[in-house]
């Protein structure tokens, strides 16, 4: 039954990390701009919802 | 264990099989005879499950109210083609997470994690921890809410919603945690026969569906908000970690893929056309000019809409809120669960028992524990909460997307199960979609004098 299982869904094999991805400066500026983006909209929000109190 | 320890010594077995492996082989097992057998029904029924519950799971208490309060703002009209639109984005972002899924055998947060660094998954993690403890609170209000129809305390209400979740969750087995949840979850489609009592009017659904109208006059903040609150009940990011995580804990294969994209194909097609029966269901509100605008949960609308659906009618509704909160509430709680466990390294599968999955349990418990809490506290502001809770999920959902799209189409992990043209242009499309309209909100909720000219 056990070989039901592939072998990269054991968990012995689950725990082994993927390799790190190469993050290119466009990339890296992207994920800092939607970062700012949500930082920014969360404090909107905070300020809506403080208001509606 | 005993057969196990003797296959090792025998040499028969080449590695030491965890807890979950032995769940986990049990089922697949099933899933092969099935496959073997050639009976699709059978195998659909067994892997089906993380995108039916996924979906049916969105369909929670904030969304719940957000459809019954665009029907009874609005009525059947603009927004019923769009409830369909929003599940349709909601099935090509949840497909690739079965993709994902199926070609890495890694949750989403350990994902990010490993591909991206420490740094985005803790920024992934925290975004997803804020927004789910923020909605849990909001599926307990729906759960007091839904109660309270019944005469049931607010306080007995969050107990049992506890006591509910911790025994579905602790059974030991990933399947039968789905299943239960599942069985729950077929209660969302009270919904449908709520819609039923208020006699719709075919021809005005037939007329919204083909016209994408009446549009309501005027696009103010409070069109928008619902514009967005109903993107929010339908795309969100604990759908997408959660999604992910279930096809791993569920063991699903590059075989199993077909069937992965039905189950949440089916599940998106079922919430969706339970969203609408929300929205007909209270549309008789916005035809007898009755303000919803002060009301602040389930009761409140099931007692407003006795009226009009008599009183089994009100009484489905008010059933279907409380189970809209109660399925969240799991469903939720676990995905938070799987993505602490995911990024701290320790267990994350609902197939290890209690005994063995310590840090798991505990933080589903304590997330469960601390929204309950907040829901029972004199005077906090349940109705602010409830509003403000969709929309938030919908402006975190753009980095959500993208770290969707950057993993669907990272061919070094995904092999030939990456993205495609046709995925990638909808996925694009979707991400814009979805930040344009939280740049808008962020705009007129800052700017509102913009809208008054």
């Amino acid at each position: 039954m056990l070989a039901a299982l592939e072998t990269a869904q054991r968990s012995e094999r689950l725990r082994e990390p993927l390799p790190r991805r190469h993050l290119t400066a466009p990339l890296l500026a992207l994920l800092w701009l939607l970062r700012i983006y949500v930082v920014v909209a969360v404090a909107i929000v905070v300020v809506t919802f403080v208001r509606a109190l | 264990m005993n057969v196990v320890k003797n296959a090792i010594e025998r040499g028969a077995l080449d590695w030491i099989p965890a807890p979950e492996d032995l769940a986990r082989a049990r089922d697949r097992f099933r899933v092969l005879m099935a496959r073997r057998a050639r009976r699709p029904l059978w195998l659909l029924l067994l892997l089906a499950g993380p995108g039916i519950l996924v979906m049916l799971g969105e369909n929670d208490g904030p969304s719940m109210l957000s459809y019954a309060t665009t029907g009874a703002t609005y009525g059947i009209g603009f927004f019923v083609p769009f409830i369909l639109l929003t599940f349709l984005m909601a099935f090509v972002v949840q497909e690739a997470t079965v993709r994902i899924g199926i070609a890495t055998h890694r949750g989403h947060a350990e994902l990010i994690e490993q591909r991206f660094g420490k740094l985005w998954g803790t920024f992934a993690l925290v975004d997803l921890l804020v927004s789910n403890l923020l909605t849990l609170v909001t599926e307990f209000i729906a759960i007091r809410g839904g109660a309270a129809y019944f005469g049931i305390p607010g306080w007995a209400a969050a107990v049992g919603g506890i006591v509910l979740v911790v025994a579905v969750l602790t059974s030991g087995r990933y399947f039968t945690w789905e299943r239960s949840v599942m069985l729950l979850a077929a209660a969302n489609l009270l919904f449908v026969p709520a819609a039923l009592f208020a006699h719709p009017d075919g021809s005005a659904l037939v007329r919204a569906l083909a016209t994408w109208g009446p549009i309501p006059s005027g696009a103010g903040v409070a069109f928008l908000t619902l514009v967005l609150a109903n993107v929010g009940a339908t795309v969100t990011p604990w759908m997408i970690f959660f999604q992910q995580s279930a096809v791993v804990d569920k063991g699903l294969t590059k075989a199993d893929l077909p069937q992965g994209r039905l189950d949440t194909a089916l599940g998106a097609a079922i919430a969706a056309v339970v969203a609408v029966a929300a929205v007909v269901a209270t549309a008789p509100l916005f035809a007898h000019h009755v303000n919803a605008s002060s009301f602040s949960g389930g009761t409140d609308f099931a007692s407003a809409l006795r009226p009009y659906l008599g009183s089994t009618g009100a009484t489905l509704f008010a059933l279907g809120m409380l189970e809209a909160g109660l399925v969240a509430a799991m469903t939720i709680s676990t995905s938070s669960s799987y993505a602490t466990g995911e990024v701290l390294g320790t267990a994350h599968t609902l197939n290890r028992p209690l005994s063995k999955g310590g840090t798991f349990y505990v933080s589903s418990l304590l997330s469960v524990v601390l929204a309950a809490a907040v829901v029972l506290i004199p005077q906090a502001p349940l109705i602010p909460i409830t509003l403000t809770v969709n929309v938030l999920a919908t402006l975190l959902m753009a980095p959500a997307l993208l770290f969707v799209l950057l993993l669907a189409n990272d061919k070094e992990i995904m092999g030939d199960l990456a993205n495609r043209r046709g995925a990638n242009l909808a996925g694009g499309a979707v991400i814009i979609g979805i930040s344009v309209l939280g740049a808008l909100y962020g705009i007129v909720t800052a700017f509102p004098q913009l809208l008054h000219g």
